[in-house]
């Protein structure tokens, strides 16, 4: 490989490297929010903050008739076997799948059960810590 | 006047921290991120859902053993060391216990452009040093022993090919994230492309 070869390699890769950069950054800050799971009620709210640990998983559906769509809605299932549906209006790594199949502690406020999907409540979530 | 020193502590210094380093790799693994699998499907579920993780520290650990069997290549010929020699070993021990960091960060956040490109810009980091320290002990003859012609080739040769790797691998790591990884072991073939 001569000097010249090395230095063309070099530009070419720097070039390809700013690209891809901007380009992705751009895509990711354009990117959709995620929707909130299901309309928060205020007065569904508890007065405190709860905490539960448990796996950020897919919640499931309460009706499994007719045809599925491919998208997660995203639960958190606790040790004793309890599911809930993370609503998170700020977009946290749990809503991006980031923390899938993870243990996890979940604070946030309870509200009632999702609506169509199989849960104990639904969690507010204001913060998600991996364990 | 310059002043020369023994290698012998910067030898050992650099085999501890690539131990250490090696060994930190594994903490990210530890079987609390696979939450509580009941059946061995759940627990082949949270290791496929691991599944970035994994490879993150199969490829770093393979990748430090790599650079540390350079290291210990380049010392094979390196018999004393001056203020600068020291100073720019010490910069490439910095890029190796980053490597456990980048590492995590690639197998968490490989959705975010800067958590896929961060490792990969640690890899090139320590490449790019390994290969500045190799030349600055070629030029200072008096740091270096009588070199062979083929293994001084050899080694430029394979100097270059993990650079050229390693950028092609930082570029595409923003598209693709960890798999490109992947890339690392046509380094040999690189290698042998570039002899001819």
């Amino acid at each position: 490989m001569t000097k010249r070869q090395t230095v063309i390699a070099i530009i070419v890769l720097v070039l390809l490297f700013v690209f891809s950069v901007g380009f992705n950054v751009w895509r990711e800050t354009n990117r959709q929010p995620a929707s909130p799971i299901v309309p928060v009620v205020e007065e569904d709210l508890t007065p405190e903050p709860i905490s539960v640990q448990g796996t950020i998983n897919c919640l499931d559906p309460k009706d499994t008739s007719g045809s599925q769509v491919l998208s997660c809605a995203v639960g958190l299932k606790t040790d004793d076997n309890k599911n809930y549906a993370l609503n998170n209006p700020n977009d946290t790594p749990a809503q991006s799948g980031i923390l899938s199949g993870k243990n996890v502690m979940v604070t946030g406020m309870l509200t009632r059960p999702a609506t169509t999907y199989k849960s104990d409540g639904t969690i507010l979530v204001q913060t998600i810590k991996p364990l | 006047m310059d002043r020369y020193f023994s290698t012998r502590r910067i030898e050992a210094l650099t085999d501890g921290v690539f131990a250490i380093a090696m060994t930190l790799l594994v903490l990210d693994l530890s079987s609390g991120g696979f939450g509580n699998a009941s059946s061995s499907l759940q627990l082949l579920k949270a290791l496929n859902n691991n599944l970035s993780s994994i490879t993150s520290f199969v490829v770093s650990f393979l990748l430090l053993g790599s650079m540390w069997a350079v290291h210990m290549r380049q010392f094979e010929y390196i018999e004393r060391a001056d203020r600068h020699f020291t100073m720019i070993n010490t910069l490439r021990l910095l890029a190796v216990v980053l490597i456990p960091l980048t590492t995590s960060i690639a197998g968490n956040y490989s959705d975010i452009v800067l958590g896929r490109i961060l490792f990969p810009l640690n890899f090139l980091a320590l490449a790019a040093l390994s290969y500045w320290q190799w030349r600055y002990a070629v030029s200072r003859k008096v740091i270096s022993q009588k070199i062979p012609a083929d293994v001084l080739e050899s080694a430029e040769i394979r100097n270059r090919a993990i650079l050229l790797i390693s950028g092609v691998v930082l570029v595409i790591s923003v598209w693709v994230g960890p798999i490109a990884f992947i890339l690392f072991t046509t380094v040999p073939f690189v290698v042998k492309f570039l002899k001819r």
